[in-house]
């Protein structure tokens, strides 16, 4: 399965991005460190999940309106969104 | 002990306030923000749990915009020292606690200018006379919700109408009100609240927030925020911006409970509970010859702070003689608030303040006013 990942600046915002689309959309989804080719300003954290639930992360961090880099393939860092 | 001393601190908490204060320190108090281990990102959920509790407990707008401080001071100091700047001028009432006035005389110095605006002998401030004192120049308003030594509630919703009108930004100090009074952010038009946790909130000390509405304000300390670490600058997204270091992770635990306790019960259950003892309390006061109450002798515009005076009685002595015989915990002196006593015609003697909590019981307020009226003799 392809996993995704979400990179943010802070804790904070992923943790938002990451409660919302559970309470909207029922998707679980974990927070890891973001790895050093996805990292903002050298530290951050990316809300992992499903490749079929990147377009609903998207949505979030639109409504949410939140800083975002972009959603990448977890394995190969390619930019989806 | 029968404590009455609840502006100060209060001291009982809902039981589960402890729980999740042991459970946070023994299981999960890690660095919230920091590190990407299970135990840090639970710390970090626990953190955004309290913040949206309290942003909904006050009708917030973003969640963001609530920052966790140690306490009010921290909250009133970020703000004062943040917006003001050379040539600005600052309103603020009579009826302030020094950690509005200190910051602000210490600003004195620097070029900016002030306006206290006068209460009458009850502590209520007119919203009026804010208006009037309003300059050209007049960048902030700062005023009490609520008197930590009278307990008199200003009517904060005129205030920031006033305020918005003349696009002056206002912070209201809701150390005695946050918590005990309906708190609406955005009908009451307010651009700073600050609170503490450890009072109404029911939550431990070291525990505070403040909502900044205005962001574009100088932080008051800058350093490690968990985010952006090659930028040598602070960062502007909120609330990192006003974030700097490690949190208080067991006590927004610990505050969490507090205000979760506190919309289960509900708000306007805890402060009729409190009117009810305040009623008592004034009743028994009234018919006390030698005591004098400074402040509204009903329960209308009024939380449950009374101060009092005895006749040719010394207000220190006679709270010594309160804690040492009665075992009763008031607080007597000027409560960090010596304008607001030159309002009250309190001055030159302070007074003995007794502060009602949400766990206090009628049995407390008969113990005490028969206490009163023993030492009153």
């Amino acid at each position: 399965m392809k996993i995704v990942l979400a990179p943010f600046s802070s804790s904070n915002i992923a943790v938002q991005i990451k409660k919302y689309i559970l309470n909207e959309y029922n998707i679980t989804s974990s927070i890891v460190p973001t790895p050093k080719k996805l990292s903002l300003s050298g530290c951050g954290f990316c809300v992992k999940t499903d490749y079929e639930n990147a377009s609903k992360i998207r949505e979030a961090i639109k409504t949410l309106n939140v800083n975002s880099k972009g959603i990448f393939d977890a394995q190969t860092y390619e930019k989806i969104f | 002990m029968v404590y009455l001393d609840n502006s100060a601190s209060s001291l009982k908490k809902p039981k589960e306030v402890y729980m999740a204060m042991l459970d946070c320190m023994k299981n999960f108090s890690a660095n919230p923000g920091r590190s990407g281990h299970r135990l840090s990102l639970m710390a970090s959920e626990k953190i955004y749990e309290c913040r949206n509790e309290i942003c909904s407990l006050f009708n917030g707008d973003d969640i963001n915009k609530f920052i966790f401080t140690q306490n009010a001071t921290e909250g009133l100091n970020m703000v004062i020292k943040g917006v003001l700047k050379k040539g600005d001028h600052v309103i603020f009432s009579q009826m302030e606690h020094n950690s509005v006035i200190r910051p602000i005389y210490t600003l004195g110095k620097k070029e900016i200018s002030s306006s206290m605006v006068k209460a009458d002998i009850f502590g209520k401030v007119n919203p009026d006379d804010i208006k009037n004192a309003i300059k050209p120049n007049t960048r902030l308003i700062v005023v009490t919700h609520a008197s930590n030594v009278s307990g008199t509630i200003n009517d904060i919703k005129e205030i920031g109408k006033i305020a918005k009108e003349n696009n002056i930004l206002f912070l209201v100090d809701a150390a005695q009100s946050g918590g005990i009074i309906p708190i609406d952010i955005k009908n009451m038009n307010i651009d700073f609240l600050a609170l503490t946790g450890h009072k109404s909130l029911l939550g431990p000390q070291g525990t505070g927030a403040l909502y900044v509405g205005y962001p574009d304000i100088l932080p008051l300390k800058e350093g490690g925020t968990g985010s952006n670490s090659k930028n040598l600058y602070q960062p502007d997204d909120l609330p990192d911006k006003f974030e700097s270091g490690t949190l208080n992770t067991v006590g927004i635990c610990g505050l969490m409970e507090g205000i979760k306790f506190i919309k289960k019960v509900g708000i306007n259950t805890i402060f009729e509970h409190e009117m009810l003892l305040t009623k008592r309390l004034l009743e028994n006061l009234s018919v006390m010859k030698n005591i004098n109450i400074h402040g509204y002798m009903s329960t209308k515009d009024r939380l449950g702070v009374v101060s009092i005076t005895i006749k040719n009685k010394d207000c220190a002595n006679m709270s010594e003689i309160l804690n040492s015989k009665y075992d009763i915990a008031t607080r007597s002196g000027y409560h960090c608030a010596y304008n607001a006593h030159c309002a009250l015609k309190t001055e030159n003697s302070g007074t003995i303040r007794i502060s009602i909590g949400a766990f206090n019981t009628l049995n407390d307020i008969n113990y005490l006013c028969t206490a009163l009226n023993e030492i009153s003799k």
